[in-house]
């Protein structure tokens, strides 16, 4: 084990802990405190694969701006400690557990695989590939401009405007709608 | 370079960009001009739509936007490849953008009746329509997302739209969070095929050449099945259908008329796109999962309307056994069916099944938003009983779309059913040819019953039928004529849409 992967194990022990405690915390407040964790602990991942403006902008945008947001609104609204639901009360909810279960284990065993098989091949036509050699990067030169600014903002103003503009406008319908339905007095509506 | 924005990428778009500039018009006008009235967002929204339709109907003189009626022999790519220009899409296009039309009269009147209109649902029918031409005419996973995403937002907002109804907010919001689930599953699906084959432009997926053993191919494989299974999530097939019924129930009528045609057009005409970038072997295993999806939402669609006493109730079960019929299309991707030309036929027997199901689905939602008048629930059978008398149109159009996803001849439903059995008896899938015959009969069963009680001369204590309001207005008329004369004639040019729409099919890319 070299020390890239070190790192990247015990981020991932961090990551997945903290995304437990945001669910299984009963306190919101707190709850919203290991999101940020979460959110931190994915942006040292970032920086992991060479990502380093990436990372940055996960720390400035996710904990600097949306955290600040839902704690705000968490304060506002005075949300109690909440006792935790009982799970798997109905079919519909055990449906959805089940498929979620099974998306995971398929998900896992698809990435156990590409570990067992693929510790010297590397056939990753291009992509950041999921395997160890994703931590060889950090000492290696091969995607260390994938991370860089320049990089993305040539991504996302060339090869992916579209999708890019068409962004605005499905962020455009979400306002509009959350207004529209939250909104006491319309014109028309009861 | 290649990559830098080109106006003429607009042009070559234009049918969504008219719309997404008709709706930002209307956003725009609801500021600026102070005398601002909704008629005028209904005006500015039926003239995008008319536009779109001529362009995609006739094409752009002098560029490569090609018309439905002139073909799209070479086709090509917009946007640096983001988007697909060939005649499949202009079909599609087509479909979406008269379902779109078709709603835009018939939520006009519903919801000024009911109090409801305000601007923005024409703003938002505009993005639907966008948004599902986005989807189908996708040439890169994120953009077809995105499209998805712009398509079906509108609808959580539309589906609540009637507040003051505790079921509306319930569909509302079980539509929401369940639609999400389903599009973070694919979402997952688009971002392991990206790490699978390094890119997202579909035409360049395919082509990237693997061991079968290796890594990226079981990542490409994971993807492309979470990808196919969002999909079948907005078709409701059966291991995804648990929100059909609660939603279509609980939103208003018409928005369930459009929910039930245009979300199922964009889906099935994008994913029976993108199959074609699956690797062919990954199909085998993919078409055993569509036999066992499809003979199951087959049964219990047919099986689970049986019981039900809401008229929305039996159409929402009933769409779940279409979506069973529709997606045994989705199996004749495997190499050894394109020698024989049956995925074109396959295709083309989908573009008519899914016509006549789209029409056939926004007559009967639509008929029905007509006659609630504001009660906490939808109709019942009660509410049938003697229609024929006191509501003599509304009887007719009901018989008529019941009828139609009954298959009787000569209605479009029936041909519809007749042009996919005859692609799958051909294909030698005898079996499921069969359980879709027996399905569908016991099918007729609710269908019939719903023609008897709006015929059958009832002298009966609950027949309620004269609560219900009367059929008026000249929206309503207008566009409850034109879909049912649709949905009795098509079947009568049934070959020459099939025809026409092989064409398209020929040169799906």
């Amino acid at each position: 084990m070299n020390i890239p992967e070190i790192l990247f194990y015990s981020f991932t022990f961090i990551l997945v802990g903290s995304a437990f405690g945001v669910v299984f915390h009963r306190n919101p407040v707190k709850s919203a405190m290991f999101l940020v964790l979460f959110f931190v602990g994915l942006a040292a991942m970032y920086a992991l694969i060479g990502a380093e403006f990436m990372a940055t902008l996960q720390v400035l945008v996710y904990v600097g701006a949306i955290m600040v947001l839902f704690l705000f609104v968490i304060m506002l609204i005075s949300v109690r400690e909440e006792a935790l639901l009982n799970m798997g009360g109905n079919a519909g909810r055990t449906v959805i557990i089940a498929v979620l279960v099974l998306a995971f284990s398929l998900q896992f065993w698809v990435l156990l695989g590409g570990f067992m098989k693929s510790q010297g091949e590397h056939v990753v036509n291009g992509a950041a590939p999921y395997s160890t050699e994703v931590m060889n990067y950090t000492t290696g030169e091969k995607l260390l401009i994938k991370g860089n600014a320049e990089v993305i903002s040539y991504t996302l103003f060339e090869k992916y405007l579209l999708p890019f503009e068409l962004i605005s406008l499905v962020l455009l319908v979400a306002v509009l709608g959350g207004i529209l339905l939250t909104k006491h007095k319309r014109e028309t509506l009861q | 370079m290649e990559n830098i924005f080109k106006f003429q990428d607009l042009i070559l778009s234009a049918p969504q960009m008219i719309l997404i500039s008709g709706a930002l018009l209307i956003l725009l006008l609801q500021v600026v001009l102070p005398g601002f009235r909704r008629v005028l967002a209904f005006y500015i929204a039926l003239i995008s739509l008319f536009a779109s339709l001529y362009v995609v109907t006739y094409g752009i003189p002098g560029t490569a936007f090609y018309g439905l009626l002139s073909g799209n022999p070479e086709g090509g790519t917009v946007f640096q490849g983001n988007l697909r220009l060939n005649s499949y899409i202009q079909h599609y296009s087509f479909l979406i953008l008269l379902a779109v039309t078709i709603m835009l009269f018939f939520i006009k009147r519903v919801f000024s009746e009911q109090k409801l209109e305000l601007a923005e649902v024409y703003q938002f029918l505009l993005y639907i329509g966008a948004g599902s031409i986005f989807t189908v005419s996708a040439n890169d996973l994120m953009t077809m997302f995105i499209g998805l995403e712009l398509s079906s937002l509108p609808f959580f907002i539309l589906a609540a739209w009637d507040r003051g109804r505790a079921t509306a907010t319930e569909a509302a919001v079980k539509y929401y969070f369940l639609s999400t689930i389903g599009i973070a599953f694919m979402l997952l699906g688009i971002a392991l095929v990206y790490g699978g084959s390094g890119s997202t432009r579909l035409s360049e997926v395919l082509p990237v050449v693997f061991a079968e053993d290796s890594f990226s191919y079981k990542l490409l494989a994971a993807g492309w099945f979470l990808i196919i299974g969002g999909f079948l999530f907005k078709i409701a097939v059966v291991p995804f259908h648990g929100w059909v019924a609660d939603v279509y129930d609980g939103a208003p009528s018409v928005i369930t008329a459009a929910m039930a045609s245009i979300v199922k057009i964009s889906a099935v005409g994008a994913v029976f796109r993108i199959l074609q970038f699956m690797q062919p072997d990954m199909h085998m295993i993919l078409n055993t999962g569509i036999i066992v999806f499809a003979v199951a939402s087959m049964v219990y669609g047919n099986m689970a309307t049986l019981n039900q006493n809401y008229l929305k109730r039996v159409f929402a079960y009933s769409s779940i056994a279409h979506a069973g019929y529709i997606i045994t299309m989705f199996m004749f991707f495997p190499e050894s069916f394109k020698a024989i030309s049956l995925r074109t036929e396959a295709s083309s027997a989908l573009y008519f099944y899914i016509l006549a199901y789209a029409l056939t689905s926004i007559l009967a939602f639509a008929t029905i938003a007509y006659l609630e008048n504001g009660e906490e629930r939808g109709l019942t059978f009660d509410h049938l009983k003697g229609l024929s008398k006191k509501n003599p149109f509304a009887a007719f159009l009901l018989s008529v779309s019941a009828l139609s996803f009954a298959g009787i001849p000569p209605l479009a439903g029936f041909f519809g059913k007749l042009f996919l059995l005859k692609v799958l008896i051909s294909a030698g899938y005898y079996y499921l040819a069969v359980v879709m015959i027996v399905t569908s009969l016991v099918g007729v069963y609710f269908y019939i019953r719903i023609v008897f009680y709006a015929y059958w001369d009832f002298e009966d204590e609950n027949a309620r039928s004269g609560t219900l309001p009367p059929f008026r207005g000249i929206f309503a008329w207008s566009a409850a004529i034109v879909t049912a004369v649709l949905v009795l004639g098509i079947g009568f040019y049934s070959e020459s849409i099939f025809n026409f729409a092989r064409v398209a099919s020929e040169l799906i890319q």
